[in-house]
């Protein structure tokens, strides 16, 4: 294989793994945070509240 | 000058004829007069508010509640800005864009606009995230009458005469000939080369009808005259507390500080990415008032650990809390409508406006979204915390609190089976016919018309100037 085939080959499979970890991290956080979020019926009100509040 | 007597105008042909003396006729009159061009203003109600007068705005509401149209709007020398509320602001450069409009061309009379309306051109944005900003209103005490009536006394160029109706336009070959004026009972007929139509989001569409009905042929059939009718609903969605310096660092040096109430609105990334209508929200509470303890006390309740802290912040007056407001988008429905009554007419023989207006679904889920999403800002952010009322959280209603702007009718388009008149404000098909005012709104946005009712009246001015001279 040709050096330079095999280092484009090499660049690109490494930052499509470390995209694909990055945002599969993002969602995650986010999954986290979406978790911690609950709501609260009191009185005329829906609460939106931190799961530590 | 003020003119006293109709029949002195019966020979006389002023270059330029403009139905309604609001923000939006007397700005392009004052514009004209800059370049010493003559224009009548036609007003069909007096120089002060008469009870009588305001009779002939009755109209018949099909469909959901709205403010009764006899009060939203007023029929007097002035017109609305009589009784408005004076929140000012431009209409976000992407709204303006989905008009079809070339931003520039409205964003370069906004410092002109704010010297009309006698406020500072500081309509600071800073973004809060990716959904929310915090916007910033101008507030104006601009009354047009009370500004202009002096001004239009003493002018050599601007002529009005008062308690005058127009009933229709007269003409043919795509052209509009003559105007039809009621005055004290009896008939006239004025002539003009060009009439720019500026009396108001229901009076634009219902005398273009009228037109339609008395002159068979003269104006394209196609044209959607009164449709897509819409407003900004105004509505209490909830209530919550923010705390200012928690806003302030996260916005750093951003944060706008002015008076009146802390605003914040969507984002073009919120409207897109959910595929909702754009709001404003905005609390102005009080601390010794009665819902800002109630929202403490309630709050208390339902998260006592985090509540406790709160007392801290409203002793350093660090809590923004109350109700929160909205300003909301409304879409552009076909079927939300003016048309004329069959039977009923007023004293002048015209047929009274019957609106059709049904609340959309988009309206109440758009604001679930953009609550639910503020709520979320709010607790990423530790900004404060909100609650929503539950039928909005169940997305079944909303109340509106009042309903004072009236938008669309004629709006602006390229095509003819959707819209009423062209990017210039000329009607479709009628070479010397034009609409300038919040009837022309292609979509609503969330902000308040008058800014760019003024805008879009100094921009026509200007155009016609350029064909007169």
């Amino acid at each position: 294989m040709n050096k330079y085939r095999r280092f484009f080959i090499k660049t690109f499979s490494s930052s499509i793994l470390l995209s694909g970890i990055f945002f599969s991290f993002v969602s995650l956080q986010n999954q986290k945070f979406l978790k911690k979020i609950k709501k609260t019926k009191f009185k005329n009100y829906v609460w939106y509240l931190d799961k530590n509040d | 000058m003020i003119i006293r007597d109709i029949k002195v105008l019966k020979n006389k042909l002023f270059p330029i004829i403009i139905i309604g003396s609001g923000p939006a006729g007397i700005t392009i009159a004052k514009k004209l007069e800059e370049n010493k061009i003559n224009s009548l203003i036609i007003e069909a109600g007096d120089e002060e508010y008469q009870e009588a007068s305001q009779e002939y705005y009755k109209s018949k509401v099909f469909g959901d509640d709205i403010t009764d149209l006899r009060y939203s709007r007023l029929r007097q020398l002035g017109g609305t800005s009589g009784h408005w509320g004076g929140w000012c602001k431009p209409i976000e450069k992407w709204n303006i864009e989905k008009w079809g409009l070339n931003y520039e061309e409205i964003y370069k009379y906004q410092e002109e606009t704010c010297k009309i309306l006698e406020i500072n051109n500081d309509f600071k944005k800073s973004k809060i995230d990716n959904y929310f900003n915090q916007i910033q209103f101008e507030y104006s005490k601009v009354r047009f009458a009370d500004k202009y009536k002096d001004h239009i006394k003493n002018s050599k160029y601007i002529n009005l005469i008062l308690n005058s109706q127009i009933t229709h336009f007269n003409g043919d070959n795509g052209k509009i000939r003559s105007v039809v004026v009621m005055n004290n009972k009896k008939r006239y007929e004025l002539k003009s080369k060009i009439f720019i139509l500026c009396s108001g989001g229901i009076e634009n569409s219902r005398i273009l009808l009228w037109t339609k009905e008395k002159n068979k042929g003269l104006i394209n059939d196609d044209l959607p005259i009164g449709k897509y009718w819409m407003t900004h609903p105004w509505i209490v969605g909830g209530v919550g507390f923010l705390y200012k310096s928690k806003l302030k660092s996260l916005i750093k040096n951003n944060f706008l500080i002015h008076d009146g109430p802390l605003h914040i609105s969507t984002s073009k990334n919120i409207t897109l990415e959910k595929n909702i209508l754009s709001g404003a929200m905005y609390m102005n509470a009080k601390e010794d008032t009665k819902i800002y303890k109630e929202i403490i006390k309630d709050f208390l309740c339902v998260a006592p650990k985090y509540g406790k802290k709160i007392a801290k912040s409203i002793l350093k007056k660090d809590l923004k809390c109350g109700n929160i407001f909205m300003n909301l988008e409304e879409p552009a429905v076909q079927s939300n409508q003016i048309l004329l009554d069959p039977k009923e007419t007023d004293e002048n023989n015209i047929p009274l406006t019957n609106l059709y207006y049904k609340k959309s679904k988009k309206t109440v889920e758009s604001i679930k979204t953009i609550l639910g999403e503020l709520g979320k800002t709010f607790i990423k952010y530790n900004l404060g915390r909100i609650a929503i009322k539950p039928e909005i959280e169940e997305m079944n209603n909303y109340e509106n609190l009042g309903v004072h702007h009236h938008l669309g009718g004629t709006r602006i388009g390229k095509n003819k089976k959707s819209s009423v008149v062209d990017e210039d404000l000329k009607v479709h098909d009628i070479n010397n016919l034009y609409v300038s005012g919040s009837s022309v709104f292609t979509y609503a946005g969330y902000a308040n018309p008058t800014f760019s009712i003024v805008q879009l009246s100094i921009r026509l001015a200007k155009n016609l100037t350029s064909k007169i001279v």
